[in-house]
C-alpha cells in the first residue's frame, strides 16, 4: 500500500509555523520509514519568491519530498456544482461564493489521496473533493479576543473565523499538539470530539552542535531574553508593569530585559517603526515603556533576530523571560534548556503541558497580576542555581527530538486514518 | 364523597399582556400551586377572557398541567383594541424561534435535496421531443401556458397597483415638499416643528401605555362584572395584584398575591418600566382585597407595607413562601449521561449574534462544563455581573467551561458584552426550552449560578439544583437569607455558597474554587435540602387552599 499524502500551507507564514510544517513533513517521511510504509509526500506552499527561497525546503527535497508551489485561485461556486453533483458528494461545498483551489498547474493535489492543511487560517472555504485533515495550533481570540479586534471594524474578522471553523469541522480529522487546544477544537470550534486527535509534541533545535552553558554559569552581565512578538496575547502591558515593579522594589538588581521577537521593534522609540504595522496597541506600549523610567533604563530592544544570533544572545542570557497570556505554548522555553538557561513564564494550560513532557521546571506566574510576575523574578534569582540545575539534560531533550518522535507520529497519524476510516488507494 | 371532593377554587386570569411564557415564574408559581390542589380533587375554575385563553392554556400545557380536568370559564369581555395593540407589539418577535427550530431551513434542504432533481427530470422529459411522446406532452404544455398565462395576469396586475401607487406618493411627497418649504420661510421657527415631532416621540409611548391602561381597566371591569352575574363563583384567587380593577369590581371575596415590586428597589435600573397605570392596579388590588399573600417576609416589610402604607392597614397579610421544589422527573442520572441526553436538544441553542455567528456554535455537551442561569432576563437579574465572573473563569482560570443561560431576551447590557467581549461561543442561550430539557440542563450542569439582585420569594434555582446533586451560588440577598433562616439553618450554614452580588471577581474566584472542588458545598447543601425539602409545593397549595377557604 502507498500513501499519497500532500501537505499544504495555504497562507505565507515562516517562522515558527513553517518550522512546525516542515517537522509535520519530516515526521511523516522518518515515521513511514521507520514502519516500512511506502509514502508519496507533497508538500504545497504558496508560490511566492519574496517569502520563500529554494533553501527553506532543501532537506525535504534530499528525503524525497516533492515540493509543489501553488497559487490560491478562486472558483465560483456554480463551476463547482456540476461536477460535485455528478460525483454524487452530497455533503460537500459548493453552498455560494467562492472557493479556494490550491492551483499547482499539475493536478492541484488531486493526485493524492489525503491532504493534510497547516493550519485552519483558511481565508476562503476548500471545495473538498479529498478527504483531509486540519492542524490546528490554537485558538488565541477564545481568551484574548483583542488579537481579533473587538471593534466594529473587527466584525469580519470573526466573521471568517466562522466561516473557517466550519472547514475545520468538515475535516476528517484535527491534528493538535497539546490538550488545551483540543478541548478548544472541540468546545470552541465545535469540532466532534472523536475527530481530534492530540499528536506528540516535538522539538528541533536550532543547531544541535552549539556547547551547553555550565550549570549555574552566571553572564557577565545578568539580562532576561523576553521572547515576544508584537500581538495582543504576548501581554506586554502586564509584563512591563510587573518587571517596573520589580525594579522599583529592587534597584540595586543589576538585570537588564533584552527583548527579541517579530515586529518587536516597533516598541522601540529609536528604530524607524513600520507605519503598516503601526496601531493603537503598539503606540500603548512604547507609551508604557516611555513612561517607565525603571525599564527606559534597562530595557533594550533588539528586534526578530537571525538564528544564530539568536542562539547567541540565548546562550549569554541569564534567563528566558515569557509572558504571553495564551497559545499552544512556546518552544524558547525549550531551546532555552536546551542551551542550559532556567527560565520564567506565565502560567497556562499549554505551557503547563509542555512543561511536563519536556521536564521543564521554570518559575510560573500569573500572567494577568503584574505583581506575581515581580514575585516570580524575586523567586527566579533566589533558587537560580537550583533552577539551573533542574533543566533536562540534552539526552532527555533529544528523546523529543523530531527525529525521535516520527515513529510515534506516524502510527498516531495512522490511528486517525483508522478511527476515521479514510481509504488510501493501493 | 369525602370533604377534600367538594373543595373548589376559582382562579381569576388576566393581564394587560397575557403571558404565555411557561417558564415566567408567575405562571410556574401558579402551576405549582393548582397541581397539588388537583391531585387532591379540588375543583379548579380558572376565570378568564377570549383574549387570555391562549396564553393561559400555553402556560398550564407547558407546565404540566393536566387540562382534562382543568375548567375554562372564558368570558367575552375582551378588548378588541388590546387584541390589536398586542399584535402590532410582538411583530418581529418570532425572528429567534423560526431560527432555532430549523423548520424552515429543513424545507429548504428538502428542496434542494429532493424537489430539485424531481423538477430537473421533470423538465428534461417535458423537452424530449420524439414522434412517440410529443402527443401526451402537449395537454402538459398547454396546461402550463396557461399557467404562466394566469401568472403573468398577476403580476402584471401587482405591477399596475405598485406603479399607482409610486404616482401616489410621488404626488403627496411633492405638495408635502412645497409645504415644508413654505413653512421654512414662515415666520414660525422651524424649532417648532421639530419639538412638535420629538414631543410626539416622547409622548407616544406614554400615550400608548395609559390607552393601554385605560382599555385594560376597563376590561376588567367589564370581567368582574360577568364574573358578578356567575352566581357558582363568590371568590376569587388573583394569584397577582396587577388587576385592581377587577378587584375593586368583584362583589365576592377576594384572595390577592403581592409578589413583589422590584421597579422600586432599582428605580433607575428599571427607569423605561416604571407604568402607572399598573401601580394603580395594584393599588386598588391592595386596598380592595381581603386577603394578601406575599411569598416574604422581605417584599411585605419592604415593598408592600413602605409602598402602599394606607392600603394594607388593617388588612391580613399572610407569608406562603413558595414550596421547595423535587422535580417529578428525576432520574438521578450521572452528569454525563445528562450531558449525552442533552446532545439531542442542541438545536434548541440560538443565535443570539448573527453579526458574528453564522449560525448558533456547534457544541458536545460531553466536552465540557458548564454554568447554568435559568432565568428570563430583567435588569434586576444581574446576569452581568455572571457574565463577567465567567470571563474571568474561561479567560484567566483556563477553564474548560461554558456558561448556559435560558433567557428568550437577555437585556441589552448582557448583549452588548457578550458581543464586545467576543464570548460568543462560549455563552450560550437556550431559550424556553421545555421542563424536561431544563431538567437535563439542571443535572448536567456543573454549577447553578444566581445572582439576581432581587426576588420575591424562595430561590427556586437553589431548590431545583441541588435536588439533583448540582452545586449552587446564589447572591447574598434578603431573600436569599430569609429562605435558610426561616428554617432555623444559621448564616454560617450557608455562608460558602451565597456571594457579594456587585463583586463580578469574588464571585469568579468563587466560582472556580467549586468548580475545583465542589465536594464540600454539595455535602452542605445536601444536607439542608433534608431540612428545605420537609415543606413542598403541595404544603405551599394547602396553606392557600386554607386561606382561600378563610376569606
Amino acid at each position: 500500500m502507498t500513501y499519497k499524502v500532500a501537505v499544504l500551507l495555504p497562507e505565507t507564514y515562516r517562522g515558527g509555523t513553517l518550522r512546525g510544517a516542515l517537522n509535520i513533513v519530516k515526521m511523516l517521511v522518518l515515521g513511514a520509514k521507520s514502519a516500512g510504509d511506502k509514502l508519496e509526500l507533497s508538500f504545497g506552499h504558496v508560490d511566492s519568491p519574496s517569502i520563500y527561497n529554494d533553501s527553506d525546503f532543501e532537506e525535504l527535497r534530499r528525503l524525497g519530498v516533492k515540493v509543489r508551489p501553488f497559487f490560491r485561485e478562486l472558483i465560483d461556486a456554480s463551476k463547482l456544482e456540476p461536477i460535485f453533483s455528478f460525483l454524487g458528494l452530497p455533503n460537500n461545498p459548493p453552498k455560494g461564493g467562492q472557493y479556494w483551489c490550491f492551483n499547482d498547474g499539475i493536478s492541484n493535489f488531486e493526485d493524492c489521496d489525503f491532504w493534510i492543511i497547516i493550519s485552519d487560517r483558511i481565508q476562503h472555504p476548500i471545495p473538498i473533493n479529498r478527504p483531509y485533515a486540519v492542524v490546528v495550533y490554537d485558538y488565541i481570540q477564545r481568551y484574548v479576543p483583542a488579537i481579533f479586534g473587538e471593534t466594529t471594524a473587527s466584525v469580519g474578522n470573526w466573521k471568517m473565523f466562522d466561516a473557517y471553523a466550519q472547514a475545520t469541522r468538515d475535516a476528517q480529522f484535527v491534528i493538535c499538539t497539546t490538550e488545551q487546544t483540543r478541548r478548544d477544537c472541540i468546545n470552541y470550534a465545535g469540532v466532534n470530539a472523536d475527530r481530534v486527535f492530540k499528536f506528540p509534541l516535538e522539538f528541533d533545535p536550532l543547531k544541535n552542535n552549539t556547547p551547553n552553558r555550565i550549570c549555574g554559569e552566571t553572564p557577565s552581565a545578568p539580562y532576561l531574553l523576553w521572547t515576544t512578538n508584537s500581538t495582543q496575547h504576548k501581554n506586554h502591558l502586564n509584563v512591563i508593569i510587573g518587571l517596573g515593579e520589580y525594579f522599583r522594589l529592587h534597584p540595586e538588581s543589576d538585570l537588564e530585559i533584552y527583548v527579541t521577537g517579530v515586529y518587536t521593534h516597533l516598541f522601540s522609540d529609536k528604530g524607524s517603526a513600520d507605519i503598516h504595522f503601526m496601531n493603537e496597541y503598539v503606540i500603548g506600549i512604547r507609551k508604557a515603556i516611555e513612561d517607565s523610567p525603571e525599564i527606559k533604563k534597562r530595557m533594550r530592544i533588539l528586534g526578530n533576530l537571525s538564528d544564530d544570533v539568536y542562539l547567541e544572545m540565548l546562550q549569554s542570557a541569564h534567563g528566558v523571560l515569557h509572558g504571553a497570556l495564551y497559545d499552544n505554548g512556546t518552544y524558547s522555553m525549550i531551546e532555552a534548556a536546551w542551551m542550559g538557561v532556567p527560565s520564567i513564564s506565565s502560567d497556562y494550560p499549554a505551557i503547563r503541558e509542555i512543561c511536563e513532557v519536556f521536564g521543564l521546571n521554570p518559575i510560573l506566574f500569573n500572567p494577568h497580576k503584574p505583581a506575581d510576575l515581580a514575585l516570580g523574578i524575586q523567586k527566579f534569582e533566589d533558587q537560580y542555581l537550583d533552577l539551573c540545575s533542574k533543566l533536562p539534560n540534552r539526552q532527555k531533550l533529544q528523546s523529543r527530538t523530531f527525529n525521535v518522535v516520527a515513529p510515534e507520529y506516524w502510527r498516531m497519524f495512522l490511528k486517525a486514518l483508522d478511527v476515521t476510516k479514510i481509504l488510501i488507494h493501493e | 364523597m369525602s370533604n377534600v371532593d367538594l373543595k373548589k377554587m376559582d382562579i381569576a386570569y388576566l393581564g394587560r399582556v397575557p403571558i404565555a411564557h411557561k417558564s415566567e415564574g408567575l405562571n410556574v408559581l401558579l402551576c405549582d400551586t393548582i397541581r397539588p390542589l388537583m391531585s387532591q380533587g379540588v375543583d379548579i375554575s380558572i376565570h378568564t377572557t377570549y383574549r387570555h385563553v391562549s396564553a393561559i392554556r400555553q402556560a398550564l400545557e407547558g407546565n404540566g398541567i393536566d387540562m382534562k380536568n382543568l375548567k375554562i370559564d372564558i368570558y367575552r369581555v375582551e378588548s378588541i383594541l388590546l387584541i390589536l395593540m398586542g399584535i402590532f407589539d410582538s411583530r418581529g418577535s418570532k425572528k429567534n424561534d423560526l431560527k432555532k427550530n430549523g423548520f424552515l431551513s429543513s424545507i429548504g434542504q428538502w428542496m434542494l435535496g429532493v424537489a430539485r432533481p424531481l423538477i430537473l427530470d421533470f423538465l428534461n422529459w417535458l423537452l424530449d421531443f420524439t414522434h412517440l411522446n410529443i402527443a401526451y406532452k402537449i395537454p402538459v404544455f398547454l396546461v402550463l401556458i396557461f399557467i404562466a398565462l394566469f401568472m403573468a395576469i398577476i403580476l402584471i396586475a401587482v405591477a399596475l397597483i405598485f406603479i399607482v401607487s409610486l404616482l401616489v406618493y410621488k404626488f403627496f411627497r411633492f405638495f408635502l415638499n412645497r409645504i415644508i418649504f413654505y413653512l421654512k420661510r414662515s415666520p414660525i421657527s422651524r424649532d417648532f416643528f421639530l419639538k412638535l415631532v420629538h414631543a410626539y416621540r416622547k409622548k407616544r409611548e406614554i400615550f400608548q401605555q395609559s390607552l393601554g391602561g385605560y382599555l385594560y381597566a376597563q376590561e376588567q371591569i367589564r370581567f368582574a362584572k360577568s364574573v358578578n352575574g356567575n352566581n357558582a363563583v363568590k371568590k376569587l384567587f388573583f394569584f397577582t395584584a396587577f388587576e385592581g380593577h377587577a378587584v375593586e369590581k368583584f362583589k365576592g371575596s377576594s384572595l390577592v398575591v403581592f409578589p413583589d415590586i422590584v421597579t422600586s428597589l432599582f428605580p433607575l435600573r428599571f427607569i423605561n418600566s416604571h407604568n402607572a397605570a399598573l401601580l394603580k392596579e395594584m393599588r386598588l388590588a391592595i386596598k380592595n382585597a381581603d386577603t394578601i399573600v406575599c411569598y416574604s417576609e422581605f417584599v411585605r416589610d419592604r415593598q408592600l407595607r413602605l409602598i402602599f402604607p394606607n392600603e394594607v392597614l388593617g388588612k391580613t397579610v399572610e407569608i406562603i413562601p413558595q414550596g421547595y421544589f423535587l422535580s417529578q422527573s428525576l432520574s438521578q442520572i450521572s452528569k454525563y449521561e445528562a450531558s449525552e441526553q442533552l446532545n439531542h436538544y442542541r438545536s434548541a441553542i440560538a443565535n443570539f449574534f448573527p453579526e458574528l455567528l453564522i449560525a448558533a456554535p456547534i457544541v458536545d455537551f460531553t466536552q465540557f462544563s458548564y454554568i447554568l442561569y435559568p432565568t428570563i432576563d430583567r435588569p434586576h437579574k444581574n446576569t452581568l455581573t455572571l457574565v463577567r465572573a465567567f470571563s474571568k473563569v474561561l479567560r484567566h482560570k483556563y477553564k474548560n467551561i461554558k456558561l448556559i443561560l435560558t433567557t428568550p431576551n437577555p437585556t441589552a447590557d448582557v448583549k452588548k458584552f457578550i458581543l464586545d467581549n467576543r464570548l460568543h461561543y462560549d455563552i450560550l442561550f437556550m431559550p424556553s426550552v421545555p421542563i424536561k430539557v431544563l431538567d437535563l440542563l439542571f443535572e448536567g450542569a456543573a454549577l447553578m449560578v444566581h445572582p439576581s439582585l432581587a426576588e420575591g420569594g424562595d430561590i427556586f434555582n437553589f431548590s431545583r439544583a441541588a435536588a439533583v446533586g448540582t452545586p449552587a451560588l446564589m447572591a447574598d440577598i434578603p431573600v436569599v437569607c430569609e429562605m435558610f433562616e426561616r428554617k432555623g439553618i444559621s448564616k454560617d450554614q450557608y455562608r460558602n455558597w451565597i456571594f457579594d452580588p456587585i463583586d463580578a471577581n469574588a464571585l469568579a474566584e468563587c466560582i472556580d474554587e467549586i468548580l475545583i472542588n465542589p465536594s464540600p458545598v454539595l455535602a452542605s447543601q445536601k444536607s439542608i435540602v433534608q431540612i428545605l425539602s420537609q415543606y413542598g409545593f403541595s404544603d405551599m397549595a394547602n396553606q392557600y387552599m386554607k386561606l382561600y377557604e378563610s376569606i
